[in-house]
């Protein structure tokens, strides 16, 4: 199946990678690097414009790969929340993590907890 | 009244002779050249055109350099430059061409109709230019003033003005005479840095505010007959909305710890309603366990935290049940429980799961009640982010490792030299402190009441 990249705009920040595409109507998404306190508000635009984007393209599912992802500020989470509990559209969401990561272990359960209908964790290391 | 005809050149000319013949008006006139053209080879330029031909040093050719200079002087300076006789019956005002460019007016309007000035001054400048002009002609000048006028097509143009009097031989005022550049810009620049500063002043306030809100609702004192508490909460300069608090309870107590995610007043704000709403919840239901209380905090905090400040934050917060029998049961996503070991001086990590705070309405399956037993010496280190995401100058976080290490080097002594320790080594390890830095330690020493 093809992939058609999803449009996000441009970082001026660097730091993390944002990289999401579609196969079918199923999205793919990769964040990774650090998001913290010096380039959270440029992430927080992109993974705000994903998330209207998934929301337009209707998909069905989604997958997260958050394994590169070595930090994520608290207005990151918060982000994810708003992704995670938005009622406009709702789909499957499968969040790669990486258990070694101490942040995403204590963060991504509890955000997983506000979803469990829609939301999962699977841990696997990165690649 | 009546203002210069154009045609009556000789007029003016006579009027600008007899104004430039007093040193003062001369020294008044290069001052200002001197000001708005720095480079001398201009200001000659501009002063004294005449020297860039022959000499004529005729009566005729004096006056002649005279018009000149005047002529060079009026049209070559981008500002407008204006004169008003003064006398008894005598309303004669000049003012130059680039009036035009200024405010929208041509210089015959200007001419023909000497109120115009007034009737574009701003109407919010007009007592300031009444006191301005009252004053100098009570001292003689000169006067200085920045306002408002008002263009031809309404827009508001910032001009500086300065005058002074011309008075003949016998002392008697003869002319106004006067200056007045274009400012716009600059006063735009100055209002931005205003509005910069005044904003920079209402963010520092706003931030001393929750510094205070957040500070002054910690505890003060530990009550609790089983417990030796020990804590501390250090705010960053932009309040991150951290929260502690030991509420005793008749079998030993409530300890709660927990951040929001938000920065500022808002955070502080959030921070009141959790400790407000939460001691209020269990005194009215002292039997209330901590799942329960954290269901009850979270319908609460969501609706205002969602509806009436209009926010997004949400908390990260675990709620304690300690009894005095060394049974604590918790609830709520915050970081990881520390819990040192008196026995063996082993330190193991408790996971906190379960949802954030005011993340959703309706939490009832994502809480999780869960348990543990300290015995005698044991000691529990509760903690926000600030400690462990606290960064050295490589940007590495201080991290639980190091957290961990403090705490089984330590664990055995007194929970304020605990606490002390915790907090050098992260003040060791940071190069600046982004965060709020909060620390509770906690020790069970045994025997129920």
């Amino acid at each position: 199946m093809s992939r058609r990249p999803i449009s996000l705009p441009p970082t001026t920040n660097r730091g993390y990678t944002l990289d999401a595409w579609m196969e079918g109507d199923r999205a793919h998404v990769v964040l990774g690097g650090n998001v913290g306190l010096d380039n959270s508000e440029d992430a927080g635009r992109a993974i705000e414009t994903l998330r209207k984007e998934l929301v337009h393209a209707r998909v069905k599912e989604a997958t997260l790969d958050l394994r590169t992802l070595y930090f994520l500020a608290s207005s990151g989470l918060k982000l994810l929340v708003a992704w995670v509990t938005a009622s406009e559209h709702r789909y499957p969401i499968t969040i790669l993590t990486d258990p070694n990561l101490h942040w995403q272990r204590r963060s991504l359960s509890a955000l997983a907890s506000l979803e469990p209908d829609y939301v999962r964790l699977v841990e696997k290391e990165a690649p | 009244m009546s203002a210069i005809p154009q045609t009556e050149e000789q007029d003016l000319l006579r009027m600008l002779e007899e104004m430039s013949s007093t040193p003062e008006a001369i020294r008044f006139l290069e001052e200002m050249v001197d000001a708005m053209f720095p480079e001398g080879a201009t200001r000659e330029r501009v002063l004294y055109p005449e020297r860039r031909g022959a000499e004529d040093r005729t009566p005729e050719g004096e006056l002649a350099k005279l018009r000149a200079r005047f002529q060079s002087l009026v049209e070559q300076i981008p500002a407008v430059t204006f004169l008003a006789v003064l006398g008894e019956g005598e309303n004669d005002v000049y003012v130059s061409p680039y009036i035009e460019q200024l405010l929208g007016f041509s210089q015959q309007e200007w001419l023909d109709n000497p109120f115009l000035w007034y009737w574009q001054l701003h109407p919010e400048d007009r007592p300031m230019w009444n006191d301005v002009f009252a004053r100098g002609v009570r001292t003689g000048g000169p006067f200085i003033a920045d306002c408002r006028f008002l263009a031809r097509d309404g827009h508001v143009v910032w001009v500086h003005g300065e005058a002074r009097l011309v008075r003949d031989p016998k002392g008697r005022p003869q002319f106004l005479q006067g200056v007045a550049f274009d400012i716009t810009a600059a006063k735009k620049a100055e209002q931005v840095l205003v509005r910069t500063a005044v904003q920079e002043a209402k963010r520092r306030e706003e931030l001393e505010i929750a510094r205070r809100v957040q500070t002054s609702i910690v505890p003060r004192t530990f009550k609790v007959p089983t417990l030796d508490i020990s804590a501390i909460m250090r705010p960053a300069d932009e309040v991150g909305g951290d929260y502690y608090d030991v509420i005793p309870c008749p079998d030993g107590a409530w300890l709660g710890v927990g951040d929001v995610t938000g920065h500022g007043l808002n955070a502080g704000l959030v921070m009141l309603m959790v400790q407000s709403a939460a001691q209020a919840l269990v005194s009215a239901i002292p039997e209330i366990g901590p799942a329960d209380l954290f269901l009850k905090l979270n319908r609460v905090l969501h609706d205002n935290v969602r509806m009436r400040l209009e926010r997004d934050d949400h908390v990260t917060l675990s709620l304690l049940r300690y009894h005095d029998n060394g049974i604590v049961r918790f609830a709520g996503a915050h970081e990881d429980l520390v819990l040192y070991r008196a026995a063996t001086r082993k330190v193991e990590l408790l996971a906190t799961p379960g949802p954030w705070l005011a993340a959703k309405h309706d939490l009832r399956r994502a809480v999780v009640e869960s348990s543990f037993r300290m015995q005698p010496g044991d000691v529990l280190v509760l903690y926000t982010d600030g400690v462990t995401e606290a960064r050295d100058a490589a940007g590495r976080m201080f991290d639980m490792p190091r957290l961990v290490d403090v705490v089984r080097k330590t664990g055995d002594r007194p929970t304020a030299e605990i606490r002390d320790g915790i907090l050098a080594a992260v003040d060791a390890h940071m190069v600046r402190q982004d965060d709020d830095i909060s620390l509770m330690v906690v020790r069970h020493l045994g025997g129920s009441r």
